[in-house]
């Protein structure tokens, strides 16, 4: 390496500092730095990226909306009185449920003829007459589609048309009143509001909305005491997950950083070594953004969820430098030694992410490798000469000393607990009938009412056991057909599912010029001279030209249509509901078609996870190889053989731990151990490197406090994810504190 | 001020066409009704008045109903069936094909209440009033669906209806005749 005076370590550490913060200011003004949150963007799959897209698009009309439901004694008086202060503010969104049945003849009526329902189309292909259907259909009384449709298609067809796509319309919404309700159980009076939070700025002003909205809620259920209110939406669950986040990180990222700031100056008595060990922070996490926002156009947001493990590993560089005494030149050499090949094997191990099939993974190496540089800097360059002239050496010689002494005491029984720890844990994982769990539940930290409420309302609005399925194709004809096909192939096992699809509204141009050729011919047949004797008219069809898209998109029922049809890229997509069919027999006839994909976005969402987790054992068993090699080359066989063993013990410890506290292991698990493994190959090299110094020992002590405070801190939150995180580390990290002494020989 | 009398009584008059509002206990008293106990049947004479036809359409069949079930049967001109069980309400062809109508359960128990004239399940959806005849309820849809498809309903007899009229959406007339079997 180039030797450099120590004069100008200073001047070329808070140099590089000032570009490298400088350069990332300029960048973040640019706009040169963007965040990508589509998670399902991670997928690798070519087609996903228009699915996601078109979905986004179906559902952004619902982004907004919340659904608000009243029932139990006073239901229909709170409802009213909610109703009046919602419309007054303009949340209310725009009339839904049943479409009227007047309109819907007028718009249908008119292009008798080219409308035929599945079973008037077999009957007519096989021959057999629709006259007597007609008529029965004129003689019952309690038809409402007959005396509307009879008027304008006397063959009563295009009435079987729309009552047969009626019939596929899943939802328990019904109008009483003009209030939307739903009769199962109880008598429900829902609302559906449309909340104008685009037009807020930040998140804050959002929360404040839906608090406003909930604070209604609270103040009529409080004048109604035998009401229940139910509510469900996008904006409750951000509204209840910012509250938990901000709840959280004010008390738990508040609490573990007094805890480190208590620490550095506890143990150092100097403001200037907390200075030191937020330079280094500050550092590393410019070079980390640095690299990414000057190699990728998009940054994922879950690179930076990853990479907040760089914190952990960065601050432990500050903590070796300044509890070496630096007028000690051999244990000084020793320690800015171990820092650089702790720093070039962790980077090796976070290299490794760079051969996983996973874009997200790749940046999350690429930030720590940088970022560990950045700390690297900070720690040889910059540190010294903010740390030299304050260093109250011999309390720090005290502390170490009483540390060894204490490590050197633990040895045997350390030996005997974590051997026999590590291998309960291994049974305990490998006898777990459920190990993993990939729910994506595990990011949601809503409460368990919300989550009720949603899948009740989703109920009411879709159907019990709704499939999305979202079609594509390049023209609106095709789009139709494939409707038609994938429909009719759906049906062809299992008649008692239904489907809600654009095409029951609209059938292709071929299907409506080939029913009127049907229609035309039973005409000719004399299939409805009756009806046409009744009349005392000849019944004519076909009159105008087909039904249209465009039709349909003017006219009042407009809504119906364009919720479930788009235009998106070039491509003609549509979305369709399966209700009543199993997802496994879904993906087999699906397997047929082009262009077609399932939707669920927790299903899929929970996918990627799987795909992370499995992703990262591959990157554990690649980093684990990374590490051995290195000690391997740099200190000998024996050394790493152990070294990998009792850091193995450790890991499984941390996850049978966890599992024992969780119930099941899951992605945040194994990010966990991409830490414990950082963290330990530092403590294994340091010991390796300097023995068991009183340095050594105290500032890898310092490094194990600082993270079981930040990150095990993390156990306390609400969220699966977040506590997953914090159980592994905690317990891992106790683990590897306690074995890293055992690869080197007790102090003499 | 001749004038002005004159439009007062035109107003009361009016108010008086527009029929007195009933409870289901007074409508229930004023057609003397007995619910017949279940199971029962019988069966109807029905015409239907279509604006657009200059005859009505005549059709008779048979009804059926106990506790669960309700049959109702029309045996000509075309022999067809609406038929309610399993909480499904079913169109039955003249081949037997059942297939579910959208109406479901609310239709059915609409049928339900009109034949064995239970005014306090049909106060529920409608609002009771005196009809021009003495032996005759007249009730309007409070809710949809019901008011989607029927404008007005008018339950007439004495002792046990006897008579529905239905007047649809398009205010088309169906008169239905009923003739209850002797119960067991």
């Amino acid at each position: 390496m180039l030797y450099l005076p120590k004069k100008q370590y200073l001047p070329l550490g808070l140099t590089q500092l000032i570009v490298a913060l400088s350069l990332l200011i300029y960048l973040l003004l640019q706009g040169k730095v963007n965040l990508e949150a589509d998670i399902l963007s991670l997928l690798p799959n070519e087609d996903i990226e228009f699915v996601s897209e078109a979905e986004n698009a179906f559902f952004q009309r619902y982004k907004n909306s919340a659904i608000i439901a009243f029932s139990g004694e006073d239901a229909l008086t709170a409802h009213d009185k909610v109703q009046k202060y919602y419309a007054d503010k303009g949340w209310l969104h725009r009339s839904v449920g049943f479409p009227e049945l007047d309109a819907v003849a007028g718009l249908y009526g008119s292009y008798h003829g080219y409308l035929l329902d599945q079973e008037a189309r077999q009957a007519l292909k096989g021959g057999s007459s629709l006259g007597e259907a007609a008529l029965a259909k004129l003689n019952n009384a309690f038809d409402p589609l007959t005396p509307l449709f009879f008027p304008l298609d006397p063959t009563l067809t295009t009435a079987a048309f729309v009552q047969a796509a009626l019939m596929q319309q899943a939802n328990s919404l019904a109008i009483e009143d003009g209030r939307l309700v739903v009769n199962d159980d109880a008598k429900h009076y829902v609302l559906m509001l449309s909340l104008p939070l685009d037009e807020l700025n930040s998140m804050d002003a959002v929360t404040q909305l839906v608090h406003a909205v909930k604070d209604t809620l609270t103040n009529t259920q409080s004048v109604y005491p035998n009401l229940t209110i139910s509510y469900s939406g996008i904006p409750f669950h951000s509204a209840e997950n910012m509250h938990q986040a901000n709840k959280e990180m004010r008390w738990l990222g508040g609490l573990s950083a007094f805890l480190i700031v208590l620490i550095v100056l506890w143990s150092f008595k100097s403001i200037r070594a907390l200075l030191a060990v937020l330079v280094t922070q500050l550092n590393a996490v410019c070079f980390g953004l640095l690299a990414l926002s000057l190699l990728y156009d998009s940054t994922h947001v879950i690179t930076l969820v990853f990479s907040i493990t760089l914190i952990g590993i960065a601050i432990d560089y500050s903590f070796h430098v300044m509890s070496t005494d630096q007028k000690d030149a051999v244990a000084y050499s020793k320690v800015r030694s171990a820092v650089k090949l702790g720093c070039i094997s962790t980077v090796s191990g976070y290299c490794a992410f760079m051969l996983l099939p996973m874009e997200a993974l790749e940046q999350v190496g690429i930030f720590i490798a940088f970022g560990l540089v950045g700390a690297l800097c900070s720690a040889l360059f910059i540190i010294p000469y903010l740390f030299s002239q304050c260093t109250s050496q011999s309390r720090l010689n005290q502390l170490g000393e009483r540390v060894s002494v204490f490590l050197d005491s633990a040895r045997r029984p350390t030996t005997v607990i974590i051997s026999l720890l590590g291998l309960l844990s291994t049974l305990f994982i490998l006898t777990n009938k459920q190990v993993f769990n990939d729910d994506i539940a595990l990011l949601n930290a809503s409460s368990e009412a919300l989550r009720k409420n949603e899948a009740m309302h989703q109920q009411w609005f879709f159907g019990t056991q709704s499939q999305r399925l979202i079609l594509w194709d390049s023209n609106l004809e095709l789009l139709l057909e494939k409707e038609e096909k994938l429909i009719a192939a759906l049906k062809s096992q299992s008649p008692h599912i239904s489907v809600q699809a654009l095409s029951n509204w609209l059938p292709s141009k071929s299907r409506q010029q080939e029913n009127l050729v049907l229609l035309t011919e039973a005409l000719s047949r004399g299939d409805f001279d009756i009806l046409a004797g009744l009349l005392g008219q000849p019944i004519e069809v076909g009159a105008t030209s087909n039904l249209t898209l465009d039709v349909l998109l003017k006219s009042e029922l407009s809504e119906l249509y364009s919720s479930q049809y788009l235009e998106l890229n070039g491509q003609h997509a549509s979305l369709i509901y399966v209700n009543g069919a199993e997802t496994q027999y879904i993906d087999t006839v699906l397997k047929n078609f082009a262009k077609v994909a399932r939707v669920d976005k927790a299903e899929q969402l929970s996918r990627v996870l799987f795909e992370m987790r499995h992703s990262l054992l591959i990157w554990f068993a690649i980093a684990l190889s990374v590490f051995l090699l290195v000690l391997c080359v740099r200190f000998d066989l024996v050394s790493a053989v152990k070294s990998g063993i009792w850091l193995l013990l450790s890991c499984l410890i941390g996850l049978a731990g966890a599992l024992l506290l969780q119930g099941s292991l899951n992605l945040f698990n194994f990010l966990a151990l991409v830490l414990l493994v950082a963290l330990a190959i530092d403590y294994f090299i340091f010991y390796l490197k300097c023995g068991q110094e009183r340095s050594t020992a105290l500032a890898i002590s310092l490094s194990a406090l600082s993270s079981v405070f930040v990150f095990g801190m993390l156990s306390f939150s609400q969220t699966p994810a977040i506590y997953s995180f914090g159980y592994t580390i905690m317990i891992g990290i106790v683990s590897i504190y306690f074995v890293a002494p055992l690869v080197v020989k007790r102090k003499a | 001020m001749i004038k002005a009398i004159l439009t007062i009584l035109t107003m009361l008059l009016s108010l008086n066409a527009f029929g007195q509002v009933l409870t289901a206990q007074q409508a229930t008293d004023k057609l003397n009704l007995v619910a017949p106990s279940l199971p029962f049947s019988g069966t109807f004479e029905q015409l239907k008045y279509f604006k657009v036809l200059k005859h009505p359409l005549k059709s008779h069949g048979t009804f059926d109903v106990n506790k669960q079930r309700l049959l109702w049967q029309t045996l000509a001109p075309v022999k067809s069936a609406v038929l309610y069980e399993n909480d499904m309400l079913y169109t039955i062809n003249s081949r037997g094909d059942k297939k579910p109508t959208p109406q479901g359960s609310d239709m059915s128990t609409l049928i339900f209440a009109l034949l064995q004239g239970k005014f306090k399940e049909l106060e529920k959806v409608f609002n009771l009033s005196t009809d021009k005849r003495r032996n005759c309820i007249s009730m309007t849809p409070t809710s949809e669906p019901l008011s989607m498809a029927l404008n007005n309903v008018v339950l007439c007899g004495q002792g046990g209806i006897d008579k529905i009229e239905l007047f649809d959406s398009k205010n088309n007339k169906t008169i239905i005749h009923l003739q209850f079997a002797s119960q067991k």
